[in-house]
């Protein structure tokens, strides 16, 4: 966390958009320094003062907003640039160096959008917290009640959080401990049928330990903000393919077996699309079939106000029996069924949480593909965050 | 595998300490072991032992212990002699999936890795081929 005076800078020309940000920013008054920069000069001046955070609405003629940006980031890296148009798309926006995409009919919102992009920045602001609760809270309550109601809900998740991790910890050094003395028995007695009773205790315990991290991230799926930030799909695969290198069994490596199809960059909850793709690609190794190496492909599509990302494999395939039934809670095809009934079930709370949707088609040996929506839309999202 | 002439481990589970020596012999990182139940006496045993062949190259660093965790030891660690911070490097050892100890093991100069439990010969490899 560092602290920071956030200074606010908005080269705009037409006077009605003008105010309409100034009101727009009134819940930020007394932790952001307003500046409306109407020429080049101005906007020179500005940002040799150092700009924190900066608004770019409406389409003045003297700058374009992809220079802007350059010249802001060339005084100061770190800067924050927030564009309001109709016209870019999110990818558009983000790759020529945006860090954030507002529509117009959003700009009411930008409290809560900045605030939350600042939150899971950890930059934190000086003068007074930024409003976090739903814009329909009770018109009753006063200013500070409602700060007061938001800073004890704060603790109590905090607090939640820190028992949560703490249980689990304490649930899981056993098990690690265990894991531990199994490596070193494997090491030192090289017989087959204790190589075999090792394999087979070291699958047990790993299975209650994915039941755990299960619980884990339902029970952070209910609580945590949606946050977005910017997310490079092929990055965070790898990232998820490396954690699960405790499925591979010697015969293929996990990172060889996925493949991304495209270079996609697109604002998402990036704590929760890991927990969608990391149980979506367990269960494409987990479930792969015996007589082939899993070969796995995660492909993606911008469609809209949608992002749409499809995880397809060749394994074993999901009989019609069961189709229906998988994203239920508890749910297992068989008793022999590795997982812990939780993981497609997360999967599906999830991408509801983010008022996306999920769906499924599976061919019995040949292989399943799972394709889901996300909207990329900001205020859609924060709705879903306050309304739950 | 690059050897080190020693290293310490800070640990309080008894358990994790034999599984730590075990693999830290066999992986032939060093020959020479100590432990130390918690990072209070941890940090007398850095200042004791300044300046002597005893002070280790590797230190690892368990993160949830009672009284003083992982993360007070490295801010007590900061405040010791530039000799002692100079030689010793730090590796965190946890079975957490906190999202923050892991990001606070990453932001923290002096920790050169986090390596989830358990420790095993091929993360011990990996880090120091």
């Amino acid at each position: 966390m560092h602290s920071v005076p956030l200074h606010l800078i908005i080269p705009e020309e037409e006077s009605s958009g003008v105010e309409q940000l100034k009101k727009a920013f009134i819940p930020l008054n007394g932790a952001f320094k307003l500046s409306i920069v109407n020429n080049d000069e101005q906007l020179s001046n500005q940002i040799e003062t150092g700009i924190r955070i900066a608004v770019y609405a409406g389409k003045p003629s003297y700058l374009s907003w992809q220079e802007c940006a350059r010249r802001l980031r060339q005084q100061s890296p770190e800067t924050i640039f927030i564009l309001i148009s109709e016209e870019e798309t999110t990818a558009s926006a983000i790759t020529q160096g945006a860090d954030l995409l507002i529509r117009f009919n959003e700009t009411d919102d930008l409290p809560f959008i900045i605030g939350a992009y600042l939150k899971r920045k950890a930059v934190k602001v000086v003068s007074h917290s930024l409003p976090e609760l739903s814009s329909e809270s009770t018109s009753g309550d006063s200013l500070s009640q409602l700060q007061e109601k938001n800073k004890e809900l704060e603790k109590i998740n905090f607090e939640l959080d820190r028992f949560v991790y703490s249980a689990s910890h304490d649930l899981r050094s056993p098990l690690t401990s265990i894991l531990g003395l199994l490596n070193i028995l494997r090491e030192e007695v090289k017989d087959a049928s204790t190589t075999q009773l090792v394999g087979m205790m070291e699958e047990s315990i790993l299975k209650l330990d994915n039941t755990i991290r299960d619980i884990v991230a339902y029970s952070r799926n209910n609580r945590t903000d949606v946050v977005f930030e910017p997310v490079h799909l092929r990055s965070l695969v790898e990232e998820i393919a490396n954690n699960l290198r405790y499925l591979e069994n010697g015969e293929f490596k996990i990172q060889d077996q996925i493949t991304v199809t495209d270079e996609m960059v697109f604002l998402c909850d990036r704590n929760r699309l890991q927990i969608i793709l990391n149980n979506l690609l367990a269960n494409a190794i987990r479930y792969r079939h015996p007589a082939r190496k899993p070969e796995i492909k995660v492909s993606s599509t911008l469609n809209g106000q949608f992002v749409e990302i499809a995880v397809s494999d060749n394994g074993l395939g999901i009989n019609d029996q069961h189709i229906g039934k998988i994203f239920e809670m508890f749910y297992r095809t068989s008793d022999t069924s590795a997982g812990s009934g939780l993981g497609l079930y997360i999967v599906k709370e999830t991408i509801k949480k983010l008022n996306g949707s999920i769906e499924v088609e599976s061919r019995v040996n040949e292989g399943s593909t799972f394709s889901f929506q996300l909207p990329l839309v900001l205020n859609t999202i924060r709705n879903t965050g306050s309304h739950e | 595998m690059n050897s080190v002439d020693s290293v310490l481990i800070i640990e309080d589970n008894p358990i994790d300490v034999f599984i730590n020596t075990r693999v830290i012999q066999q992986s032939g990182l060093s020959q020479e072991i100590t432990a130390q139940p918690s990072a209070r006496e941890a940090l007398l045993f850095l200042e004791n032992n300044a300046d002597t062949e005893t002070l280790p190259a590797i230190i690892f660093l368990d993160i949830r212990m009672p009284d003083m965790d992982g993360f007070e030891f490295l801010e007590h660690f900061e405040l010791l002699p530039e000799s002692i911070k100079a030689k010793c490097r730090i590796v965190m050892l946890s079975s957490t999936i906190d999202p923050s100890d892991l990001e606070k093991a990453r932001n923290n100069a002096s920790v050169l890795a986090f390596i989830p439990k358990p420790l095993t010969r091929d993360k011990v490899e990996e880090l120091f081929a």
